[in-house]
Order: C-alpha cells, then sequence, then structure tokens
C-alpha cells in the first residue's frame, strides 16, 4: 500500500484548514507534518540555513508516495508557513538535487480554505507550475469555502465543514484509488 | 556518525500501534529520526527472546543523543502513553549501533 503525507502549513493549529487536513488525513490514512512545529528558515542562497529542519523533513517525506500540500489562502497566495517551505525547495534544485530528482514521479495535491466559493487562480497556479517543475504528478485542489464569521472570538473557532464531507470524500476517494 | 536501533514488537492492537507512528513520525523529524525499514513479520524462524515478534523496524537518528532527547521528547511520551502503551504488548531492542550515514 502506498503512503500519504499531507504538509500543512498554516498559522492556526486548530483552524479551517488544519481541521480539513486532518478529515482527509484520517479518509486516506495520511501522516500530516506541520510546518509551524518545525525550524524552517528562509531560503538563503549561502545556504547557512542547512542545519535547520527543512532536510530532515524532506528526507523524511520522500518515503511517502503521495504528497498533499495544505494551505489556507491568504491574500491570493499560499500561508507564510506554505511560502518557506516552497522557497525552500530550492535547496533541492541546488545543494540538494539527489532528493530534488526524487520527487520526480509523485503523486501530489493541493487541500486550501478561503472564505471565497473558490479561490483565484492564481493561488493553484503557484503550486500546479511548482509541481509541474518538479515533474511530480499533481491530482488537482479540494477547496472548501469557510466564510469569516465576524460574532467569532475566540482564535481557535473554526467552521463548520459538515457540508463538505461529500467533496472531501471524493477527494479523498480519489487520492486513495491511486494508493 | 547515525544512530540506529533494530527493534521488533509485538503488536496486538494494528489501529492504535498505527495512530502512534502517524503521530510520532512528524516529531521524529526534529531529531533527524526516520524509520528506514519496517516489516511485518510471517514468522519467526530463530529469535534472542522470549517475547513474541510480529514488527521489526529501523529507527535512524543523527547521533544517539539526539535518539535519547527524542524518547524523552515530553509530547512523544504523551503520544507513547496514549497509544503505544495500548498497542503493543512487549518491545524488543534487538541491536542498536552506530552506522556511518543516515541512509
Amino acid at each position: 500500500m502506498k503512503k500519504t503525507a499531507i504538509i500543512l502549513g498554516t498559522s492556526r493549529a486548530n483552524g479551517n484548514t488544519a481541521n480539513l487536513t486532518n478529515i482527509v488525513a484520517q479518509k486516506t490514512n495520511a501522516v500530516i507534518f506541520d510546518i509551524s512545529k518545525y525550524n524552517i528558515l528562509p531560503f538563503d542562497y549561502e545556504h547557512k540555513n542547512k542545519h535547520d529542519d527543512f532536510i530532515n523533513l524532506i528526507k523524511e517525506i520522500l518515503t511517502y508516495d503521495n504528497i498533499i500540500l495544505s494551505s489556507p489562502v491568504y491574500w491570493f497566495s499560499p500561508s507564510v508557513q506554505m511560502k518557506l517551505f516552497l522557497d525552500r525547495l530550492t535547496d533541492l534544485i541546488t545543494v540538494e538535487k539527489d532528493l530534488g530528482k526524487q520527487l520526480k514521479g509523485k503523486n501530489t495535491a493541493l487541500i486550501s480554505t478561503s472564505d471565497a466559493k473558490n479561490p483565484e487562480s492564481c493561488f493553484e497556479d503557484i503550486f500546479k507550475h511548482t509541481f509541474a517543475y518538479l515533474g511530480m504528478n499533481y491530482k488537482g485542489m479540494l477547496h472548501c469555502a469557510c466564510p469569516f464569521d465576524s460574532n467569532a472570538t475566540s482564535g481557535d473557532s473554526s467552521y463548520n465543514l459538515d457540508k463538505y464531507l461529500q467533496k472531501i470524500s471524493t477527494f479523498s476517494q480519489s487520492f486513495v484509488a491511486i494508493n | 556518525m547515525a544512530y540506529e536501533m533494530l527493534v521488533g514488537l509485538d503488536i496486538i492492537d494494528e489501529i492504535n500501534y498505527q495512530k502512534y507512528r502517524q503521530l510520532i513520525l512528524p516529531l521524529a523529524v526534529k531529531y533527524g529520526g526516520s524509520i528506514l525499514y519496517d516489516f511485518k513479520v510471517a514468522e519467526v524462524l530463530k529469535s534472542q527472546t522470549k517475547d513474541k515478534i510480529n514488527r521489526v523496524f529501523t529507527i535512524c537518528f543523527e547521533n544517539e543523543d539526539k535518539m535519547n532527547a527524542f524518547f524523552l521528547n515530553p509530547d512523544y511520551l504523551t503520544i507513547k502513553e496514549k497509544y503505544f502503551n495500548k498497542a503493543v504488548a512487549s518491545t524488543s531492542i534487538i541491536s542498536s549501533y552506530t552506522k556511518e550515514e543516515n541512509t
């Protein structure tokens, strides 16, 4: 059986994107790697950050067959946590080319949330172009709209995702199907 | 020098053991740790322990200190208490050794 990893990049450990990611992980039997829990420094042209957690994280992720990225949409873009991760992929085409080559042929997909029914195409394009550059097989995006709740007072408040269960199941099933 | 352990387990609850694995692997990354080989055992032909073994794996860290730090991490201990202790009847450390690289 092929294994699935989900790379989660979000500002709220219990927010909408995290909750959606947890549901997909349960359905696909995936392991979640929360970028916020790692010491991943910004890209450095001199690679003085090579002893942070990024390379160890990549080495572990490369043991999985399916690699899903998960991020909320912030200002038409991925979260800063996810952007850090994406920027550091440059390490894999410069100082760690052998690791980068191992991404080729991996199945990948995208999970996202925002207050819009669908995100602007520029959001998904960032990932599609990145996956294509790395030779990964992009299987599509699961997006769930989580409208902003002006009455929420807690930073941990999150939207009820129940109405998306069918959509989530379809996405997860399609990923399970490529196991 | 990387530090590796060869471990045998007697798993009695696959679901809780799988949950344990799903939660500890992301944590192990912070210590440069990873499971490199992992086998479900069909038959034990020879053993130095009386404990049953139905799973064998290697877990490798950047060094022994990091491995020890991982196994003492409070988050790891919480996960172990909640899932591992229900899932595993016995643990056999078959061997531990240093090696040139974490490969």
